[in-house]
């Protein structure tokens, strides 16, 4: 999803000179060819997290057109009070793309691991928050967020996720559904997506039918579809790489219109604790109970 | 030069009736730059509506009433907009807010926030070839954020001869004095050593405060204002708690005399 980023962002530059890339010494492999050809609209700050979203908001006021590119906690937790103030609070239209989110890095430590990024996204308004679940979700955030008003945050994985959402992305707004079912949904955003394709054939194959959705756009939280898969299905399982009580649960749980249907809704999501474990991110999941048998056994148990 | 003994008066005179209105503290911390402030808009800065325009960021914003109340003097707002500050149901709030008053060009409030947002903007402007000048006031004590320093680390790199900060050295923060509290000084070579062009002036003396702007240089400029807290009114002066001490009826009156 890197890369998808680099060359939208290159084929934007092109025919509009306001796109402006910024970045704070991260993007090795992604942004050589891109600083080459527009050297006049990219910075590589440094290593300076608060002055960086600083920058990118004066050049915001000049009228650029700023994408910010970092790993999730220097783009948003070390810089935080700067994403709030200068970014969200002066409504401008900066967007701001967090790499390895989740528990993508979570054998590098707590540091690098991400399972907060949504909690702290809720506490700031205007703010719309994108997180999709391959390159082609990641493509269709990016060419909304280039003409879009608000700030914009789209956590997005690494190099290399395959493509699991093949439709024709007419509204990247909407939810996704990437297999259709009759039995049972699991909802889930982001990339843990792979996996729940996995968890769906693995459901296909108990004797149900699982209707897999993606959910790229979870900021504000549009809960009509959400209130439509409602009527569909009788239980809807709820998928994250995020901490319960900031992520998607959270927020159906916090949206007036799905409340009170809370009781459909089954979450598997990341504990509010931070990682002392050695853990891979699909050990990890397992232990949040977010792996694709995990997920399968618990759909069979609420289908028997 | 225009008659900015008179105008600063008179600025310091509307800064009381505001704190005095809204019950507000901030008083001191005003009164040290209102000389700073004036002198720009009135002798130094291309005040309009359009692109041209030099930009100024007020970073320390907890001083705001020193810019609104310019802003009414100049023109660019109706004084009555004074009437609403800091109160309920009114017009602009403590601290700066962008969106609701014409001439604030960033909403600022925590330390260290200003100079960052100001580089990027020169740097924004030097990209289009754009002249305008930005101006940055911070503070003594805002100078201890982390924050300036990254951005001191990068403005000369970026080469920004249309960036000039000022700061507002009237060795009193929010509790304690900067050089009491750390080792701030030599704070003259901390900027050398960032590699700015580094100049240190009477920030109360107008003549010198104009020329501090207008000087040309290949580098980002810092002026290093020399200011005195509350000046202006002799039992405001050097005090901190005029940081936060409140005007009162009795306050008012007392240095209102003084400011005839």
């Amino acid at each position: 999803m890197r890369k998808t980023f680099a060359n939208i962002m290159a084929e934007y530059a092109a025919k509009d000179k306001s796109i402006y890339v910024v970045t704070g010494d991260a993007g090795f492999g992604v942004f050589e060819d891109y600083m080459v050809k527009f050297p006049k609209q990219y910075i590589n700050t440094g290593v300076n997290e608060q002055f960086m979203i600083g920058y990118s908001a004066g050049m915001s006021l000049d009228g650029y057109n700023v994408f910010v590119y970092n790993i999730v906690p220097f783009v948003l937790y070390r810089c935080y009070e700067q994403v709030r103030n200068d970014i969200c609070y002066q409504q401008l239209p900066i967007t701001m793309i967090g790499i390895a989110c989740g528990l993508l890095n979570t054998l590098s430590g707590m540091t690098h691991s991400t399972p907060e990024d949504l909690n702290i996204c809720a506490s700031l308004p205007y703010l719309e928050v994108f997180s999709p679940c391959d390159p082609r979700e990641t493509e269709a955030a990016l060419r909304y967020a280039v003409t879009a008003k608000n700030p914009i945050y789209i956590r997005v994985d690494k190099n290399g996720e395959p493509t699991i959402n093949n439709n024709k992305i007419i509204d990247i707004k909407k939810p996704q559904v990437l297999m259709e079912g009759s039995d049972i949904a699991v909802l889930f955003h982001g990339t843990i997506g792979e996996e729940m394709v996995k968890a769906g054939k693995m459901i296909k194959e108990a004797g149900y039918s699982a209707e897999i959705i993606s959910l790229p756009y979870i900021q504000p939280l549009d809960p009509e579809p959400i209130l439509k898969m409602t009527k569909k299905f009788k239980n809807i399982i709820v998928v994250e790489d995020s901490y319960i009580n900031g992520g998607l649960y959270s927020r159906i749980a916090m949206s007036k219109e799905l409340q009170p249907k809370l009781k459909q809704f089954h979450p598997r999501a990341v504990h509010f604790e931070y990682f002392y474990e050695i853990l891979s991110r699909n050990s990890y999941r397992k232990k949040y109970g977010s792996d694709p048998e995990s997920v399968k056994n618990l759909a069979v148990s609420l289908l028997k | 030069m225009q008659n900015l003994q008179e105008i600063t008066k008179d600025l310091r005179r509307t800064i009381l009736k505001m704190a005095h209105r809204a019950g507000s503290a901030h008083v001191g911390c005003s009164f040290s730059i209102v000389d700073i402030i004036a002198t720009l808009y009135f002798e130094v800065m291309k005040v309009t509506d359009g692109e041209d325009r030099d930009r100024f960021i007020l970073s320390k914003a907890h001083s705001s009433m020193a810019l609104y109340s310019t802003l009414a003097k100049r023109g660019v707002i109706d004084p009555k907009i004074l009437e609403g500050y800091h109160i309920d149901h009114g017009t602009i709030p403590g601290h700066l807010e962008r969106m609701s008053c014409k001439g604030v060009e960033v909403s600022a409030g925590s330390l260290g926030h200003g100079l960052p947002i100001g580089v990027g903007m020169a740097h924004g402007l030097k990209l289009k070839n754009n002249d305008a000048r930005v101006f940055v006031l911070i503070g003594d004590g805002e100078s201890e954020e982390g924050s300036n320093w990254e951005a001191a680390m990068m403005a000369p790199h970026l080469k920004l001869d249309n960036l000039t900060v000022f700061l507002d050295k009237n060795n009193l923060q929010g509790y304690g004095r900067p050089n009491e509290l750390m080792a701030y000084e030599p704070i003259e070579d901390k900027w050398k050593a960032f590699l700015w062009d580094v100049e240190t002036i009477d920030g109360h003396n107008y003549q010198q405060i104009k020329d501090a702007a207008e000087r040309k240089s290949d580098k980002p400029k810092i002026v290093i204002c020399n200011t005195i807290k509350g000046k202006g009114v002799s039992f405001m002066e050097n005090e901190m708690k005029w940081h936060y001490f409140r005007v009162t009826d009795e306050f008012l009156k007392n240095a209102n005399e003084e400011l005839k």
